[in-house]
């Protein structure tokens, strides 16, 4: 469906946003993971040719988009990082806005639309009074309005509650059979329940590409636990990657990420998807020779 | 292509609404009103709205159309620009222009819906004017009221300027070094430019026949100056508010007569700015980030720009010697306006190389040259240097932050009209001291006009959250303020033509106050209302 080969974007300023970039992909969701400034944006913008790449090329259903990039983008529903909507329309007029931009010209699929996101209540309200949550879910209706076969959504869970970022998750997942959805985040509790493929991005280039289970296999036997005083974890702190401390009345309970037993009173610990992919980033080279990259 | 034309068509009425729905559509068709009450005078005042060699003429339809529909677009061809523009750059903040670049939508699609939606916008705003002028006609008028008449007046004379202004409106954020503030201040001389151009070449002939320029005659000042001059017989007529002998019996005026020699002109005004299209289009980046980016860049490379980054090079030692006198152990409402003078130098450096040039220009020009040509430059420059500080915060999203501030929040309006005092005084006050011991009243009047405008900076900026309404409203002031060159009192604000009279100063005065007591009073209800 999707298929990457070799794409970089440099900049003016001669930094590459991203770096030989290649992947092939078929429908699921992929987990685009990735510190920030790792890439990601860009590259999605690629897939999306809203920018070029600066060498590579990108094939979408074996047609190259730079040549031919209104097929893609008839089949294609975006929503961007940061996204911002026009306050002085209402729900259902911003929506067929971007429908009628999109060629559907039907009514009751905007409706259907607003529904599926579970804004058909507030339809005929200005989008100026919506929360966070709800200016987010009329932006992912916006990339839903055309049925799209392959949907882009850019970091669409920053700034949301708890509740909304599982809202969205589950609408995320409810998308059709045979649909690619690429979803970046770099948070990674995002992805760990609704991506078939995850990949990791570093400094524009790709460290990981595998199913969620391959990346938890992957940490196995390099995840450690192990309790200790407040003035033992302030004196390891910065030496070790630790995914997770908390504070208990026996003392600090700690998991770290490493190859190799970290201290002598450490046990290793079923890893979590927060631990594989800060394995993932640490240790890449390692990884990406396991997995053959 | 009709899939086209109906993607066209849905940018047109999506701009159409957006725009339609903001506070300052409202706040544009009560001025409207306002000047139509205004500009339509009730002849028992001794002023009518056209005035031929001493009489007036007849509250007719063609003469309330013709002297409505001229003056309106003059005001249209500025405010209407202000209305207009920002629209592209909407689309880049909210990024929905990422996902309009996203879908199939044609750049030339993209820009005709905005131009067109434009021109929608800007006609429902004259006929919205030309509305409330029937209005006032039916009050005022001395004749049956003819609408179509007004239709056809207002096509001829206003429709071209709509669609110069909403094609410029586009042109002027679709080009990276037209966009901005500069590019903002920068239209405003451009149309003084245009209106200057067309009137020259077509009043200046003085016959009946018309040369090129009134084919680029979008301002339609030249058009009714020569069809009025064809329809009284004279050179010696006035339009606006003006003056009249009541012993001179009224005249009627004949009206426009719509033959070829009318109608090629005003068509080719209308068709004008169209290629000015195709510029918008080869400029436009369709929202690649990256082309954006470089766009900005480009438009820092401008000659201002650069001035502005090597001069925040040199003063990049500034800072650390500032925090002496603006910080301190205990918060007071004087460090904190301080510090606010102190970040405005820092974010544009080259204020303080103005304030050093002013200074030294000031210094060096007699008297009459300070008080009648470069006073006037001040004041010009100071639109740019006043338009962001009552805005900033609400700009950037920084207002809760400044909120938190000791004494900030209650004392908000007082504390941005201090800083732009600081500034307008740091290019007034040296004028205002060399005019004080030979011209003591020109000097006070300096002084009003630095707190006025001081004061509308802050009201409008502060109220609004937008630079523009600053900029447009004093620019326009401005321009009525110079070509009145001092012959009402009431309009010499700041002195440069010393007709100034105690009353017009202390009536200022009171304005200014009236103006920042008012702003407050609005902020402090907004700051009750968002935290109950």
């Amino acid at each position: 469906m999707l298929n990457i080969e070799s794409v970089s974007k440099r900049f003016r300023n001669g930094h590459f946003g991203v770096k030989g970039f290649s992947l092939q992909i078929r429908s699921g969701v992929l987990g685009l993971l990735g510190p920030n400034g790792a890439g990601k944006t860009t590259l999605m913008q690629m897939i999306a040719t809203i920018t070029q790449p600066t060498t590579g090329r990108i094939f979408f259903q074996e047609t190259d988009i730079q040549k031919n990039p209104d097929y893609l983008r008839q089949r294609l529903g975006y929503l961007p990082q940061d996204f911002g909507v026009y306050e002085n329309l209402t729900a259902q007029e911003f929506l067929g806005y971007f429908a009628s931009l999109k060629g559907v010209h039907s009514q009751s699929r905007v409706v259907q639309t607003l529904e599926s996101v579970n804004l058909h209540s507030v339809a005929n309200r200005l989008i100026g009074g919506f929360s966070g949550g709800m200016k987010q879910r009329l932006g992912i209706a916006q990339a839903l309005i055309n049925d799209p076969e392959l949907l882009i959504v850019d970091e669409p869970t920053a700034g949301l509650d708890p509740e909304e970022r599982v809202r969205f998750r589950n609408i995320l997942s409810d998308i059709g059979y045979g649909k690619l959805v690429i979803l970046s985040t770099h948070i990674v509790s995002d992805v760990e329940s609704i991506a078939t493929e995850i990949a990791i991005m570093q400094r524009g280039s790709l460290v990981f590409l595998a199913s969620p289970e391959v990346l938890l296999k992957s940490a196995a036997g390099s995840v450690w636990e192990a309790v200790l005083s407040s003035e033992d974890f302030e004196e390891i702190r910065g030496r070790w990657i630790i995914s997770s401390a908390v504070r208990r009345q026996d003392g600090v309970h700690v998991r770290i990420v490493h190859p190799a037993k970290p201290m002598g009173e450490a046990g290793t610990a079923e890893p979590t998807m927060e631990d594989a992919f800060l394995y993932a980033l640490n240790f890449q080279t390692r990884i990406a020779g396991e997995v053959g990259l | 292509m009709k899939e086209r034309l109906l993607r066209v068509g849905a940018i047109i009425k999506a701009e159409f609404f957006l725009k339609f729905r903001r506070t300052s559509t409202l706040f544009t068709f009560l001025l409207l009103c306002w000047l139509a009450y205004l500009i339509f005078p009730d002849p028992r005042s001794g002023s009518t709205l056209l005035e031929v060699d001493g009489s007036r003429a007849l509250y007719t339809s063609a003469t309330v159309a013709l002297g409505t529909a001229s003056l309106g677009t003059l005001i249209l061809l500025v405010v209407g620009f202000y209305l207009a523009s920002n629209s592209i750059r909407r689309d880049i903040e909210t990024r929905t222009g990422q996902i309009i670049a996203s879908t199939t939508v044609h750049n030339w699609e993209y820009l005709a819906g905005k131009f067109l939606g434009h021109v929608v916008f800007l006609s429902a705003i004259v006929v919205g004017f030309m509305a409330s002028i029937m209005g006032m006609y039916l009050v005022r008028g001395e004749a049956r009221l003819e609408p179509q008449v007004f239709a056809s007046y207002y096509l001829v004379i206003a429709a071209p300027a709509v669609v110069f202004v909403a094609m410029m409106a586009l042109v002027f954020e679709a080009v990276p070094f037209l966009s901005g503030k500069l590019g903002d201040v920068g239209y405003f001389f451009f149309w003084i430019a245009m209106v200057g151009l067309t009137t020259v070449g077509v009043v200046g002939t003085h016959g009946a026949k018309r040369n090129w320029t009134s084919y680029l005659d979008s301002p339609a000042v030249a058009f009714v100056v020569h069809e009025t001059r064809q329809a009284v017989g004279t050179d010696h007529f006035s339009i606006g508010w003006n003056q009249f002998d009541p012993a001179k019996p009224p005249i009627a005026f004949r009206g426009l007569v719509f033959d070829r020699e009318l109608l090629l002109p005003r068509l080719g005004s209308l068709l004008f700015p169209l290629p000015f299209f195709l510029l918008a289009l080869v400029s436009f980046r369709r929202f690649d980030p990256v082309q954006v980016k470089k766009s900005v860049q480009r438009g820092q490379r401008s000659l201002l720009a650069q001035i502005d980054i090597w001069l925040k090079r040199m003063t990049a030692a500034l800072p650390p010697l500032l925090p002496s006198f603006s910080m301190g152990k205990n918060p007071s409402f004087s460090r904190c306006v301080l510090a606010e003078i102190r970040l405005v130098l820092q974010l544009s450096p080259l204020v303080p190389a103005l304030v050093v040039v002013c200074a030294i220009v000031s210094l060096t020009s007699s008297q009459s040259n300070l008080q009648k040509g470069i006073l006037p430059v001040w004041f010009f420059m100071l639109v740019i240097v006043l338009a962001d500080i009552a805005t900033r915060e609400r700009r950037a999203g920084t207002l809760p932050v400044v909120f938190a501030v000791p004494l900030v929040k209650s004392g908000f309006v007082w504390w941005k009209f201090l800083t732009a005092l600081f500034f307008t005084l740091a290019l007034t006050l040296i004028p205002c001291i060399k005019l004080l011991p030979t011209h003591p009243r020109v000097a006070v009047s300096v002084m009003v006009g630095s707190m006025l405008v001081s004061a509308l900076a802050t009201s409008l900026g502060a109220l609004t959250g937008n630079p523009k309404t600053f900029i447009v409203t004093f620019l326009l002031f401005l321009y009525l303020v110079i070509n009145d060159a001092g012959r009402s009192a009431g309009f010499d604000f700041a002195g440069w033509y010393g007709t100034a009279t105690p009353v017009v100063q202390r009536s200022y005065l009171l304005f200014t106050a009236a103006l920042l007591a008012v702003t407050q009073l609005v902020y402090r209800y907004w700051q009750i209302r968002r935290d109950y």
